[in-house]
């Protein structure tokens, strides 16, 4: 399983670094939600900080379902599903595979996102990094694995493009909440108390209940 | 022809020739049921000392929550069984609970819309309670949604089934969430002693009773008319086969 999902993992950064909605667009998108943000709330940035992580973690969720959405369509294109099906590998280095390369390109739209952020919203105090990192890879996690899993099952859908968002943004919510809340935190504005243990709590159920139903996520036609 | 017809209806059972799915005891049970509990709630029962009348949309209130949340439960436990026994009946079970489970979810935000108006002075509030509570609604609309994307019967089973499964997390928090939180959504029950009168309690079990009731009338309803609706589609894809071999 091991190297099935190492193979996995760098086909789809392969897909991610060549394909037409890759990594860059991905990245290139973030940058532009986050410029929007700022355009709609406003030049005051002194009055954003108290909501402006809640723009960082809205921009981080609508790329990383700009990511997502897409990563199974492209396996229906000339059955790929199903030849991987019938090799024999384990099914679960998919799901495997698929969260560990969405989890670098969230890397990248972060590394990206973050100074950007901090340049529009005009942050001024002090940024804790180990938390801020902390919170943005306990949140990707938790997001990644409900949406990686979401992503195999709305695929099947006549417009599942549409379907997806509508099914990823409610079961995610709690990672917003717990993300803006530790971010906020990472960023001086108190310790993030129990948001910590809830986004924990959040990526152990997910990561289980997604390597439990992800099998059955692969329903062919 | 004949055959095929015969086939379909012996699938959906008598209930499809009658034109009568559940008959006259079911209304005449429900219609009691009812008289009963919007006797107690609205006549028999007593006005609250702080919020007057206005405590009997509480009856309503309680009830379709009680509702909602057992139909998720079913949804969840069809969605279970349908990925462990592959029996597409199952699945007809879950999707029909899940439906009625998002319009009972609807009546419970307005009702306690409308409540809130009159107790808090506001028609929404991000409490815990009301927030979880319109969560929910989403995770089964998007449920909903899905399944009508999907035609194949097999993969719309399973993949409803996963939703559903993952869905559900959310139901046993909107119950809890007045305990875990600080809410200002009132908590009636206490390891098991209610906050309540005799007469307000014995009005919320009887409203409790004649939804469950309802609810028990109008799934096996909605299952029958789904089942003839498979067998007609059935029906239709063989006379089309037939159509092309002749």
């Amino acid at each position: 399983m091991g190297r099935e999902a190492v193979a996995v993992a760098a086909k789809e950064l392969r897909l991610a670094v060549r394909g037409r909605t890759g990594a860059a667009t991905v990245v290139a998108f973030a940058a532009l939600a986050l410029a929007l943000m700022a355009f709609a709330f406003g030049p005051e940035a002194g009055r954003a900080r108290g909501f402006a992580p809640g723009a960082l973690w809205l921009t981080f969720f609508f790329a990383g379902q700009f990511a997502l959405q897409g990563t199974f369509a492209v396996e229906g294109e000339n059955a790929a599903l199903e030849g991987f099906l019938v090799s024999g590998a384990d099914r679960l280095a998919l799901f495997v595979g698929k969260l560990a390369a969405g989890g670098m390109v969230m890397g990248a739209v972060e590394a990206v996102g973050v100074p950007l952020y901090l340049l529009f919203f005009g942050h001024l105090g002090e940024v804790r990094l180990p938390l801020l990192g902390a919170s943005l890879a306990m949140g990707d996690a938790g997001f990644l694995a409900a949406g990686v899993l979401l992503a195999a099952v709305t695929s099947h859908a006549r417009a599942g493009e549409a379907v997806f968002p509508l099914a990823l943004f409610p079961v995610t919510v709690p990672v917003l909440l717990a993300g803006v809340a530790t971010t906020r935190a990472a960023l001086g504005g108190g310790d993030g108390g129990a948001w910590w243990e809830l986004l924990a709590g959040y990526d152990a159920l997910f990561l289980a209940l997604s390597l439990l139903l992800f099998e059955s996520a692969l329903e062919v036609e | 022809m004949a055959n095929a017809t015969g086939d379909a209806v012996a699938q959906v059972g008598p209930a499809a020739r009658t034109g009568r799915p559940t008959g006259i005891p079911w209304a005449a049970g429900l219609l009691v049921l009812f008289w009963f509990g919007g006797f107690m709630a609205f006549l028999d029962s007593p006005d609250a000392q702080v919020l007057g009348a206005t405590v009997r949309i509480f009856y309503i209130h309680v009830a379709v929550a009680w509702l909602a949340g057992l139909a998720f439960l079913v949804n969840w436990m069809g969605s279970i069984l349908y990925l462990v026994r592959r029996d597409l009946r199952v699945d007809r079970w879950a999707a029909v609970s899940a439906e009625i489970g998002e319009v009972f979810t609807t009546a419970v935000l307005v009702t306690g819309s409308i409540w809130a108006r009159v107790a808090w002075n506001t028609w929404w509030t991000w409490d815990p309670r009301l927030t979880t509570a319109l969560v929910m609604w989403f995770l089964y609309l998007a449920y909903l949604v899905l399944r009508e994307g999907v035609s194949r019967p097999e993969s719309r089973a399973a993949v409803s089934a996963v939703v559903g499964i993952v869905a559900f997390v959310d139901v046993p928090v909107v119950f809890l969430s007045t305990r875990w939180w600080r809410s200002i959504h009132p908590v009636i029950e206490q390891n098991g002693t209610f906050a309540l009168s005799p007469h307000m309690l014995l009005a919320m079990f009887a409203m409790l009773a004649a939804v469950t009731a309802f609810y028990v009338y109008i799934l096996r309803l909605r299952v029958r008319q789904e089942a003839a609706r498979d067998a007609i589609e059935a029906m239709r894809l063989r006379l089309r086969s037939r159509g092309e071999t002749s």
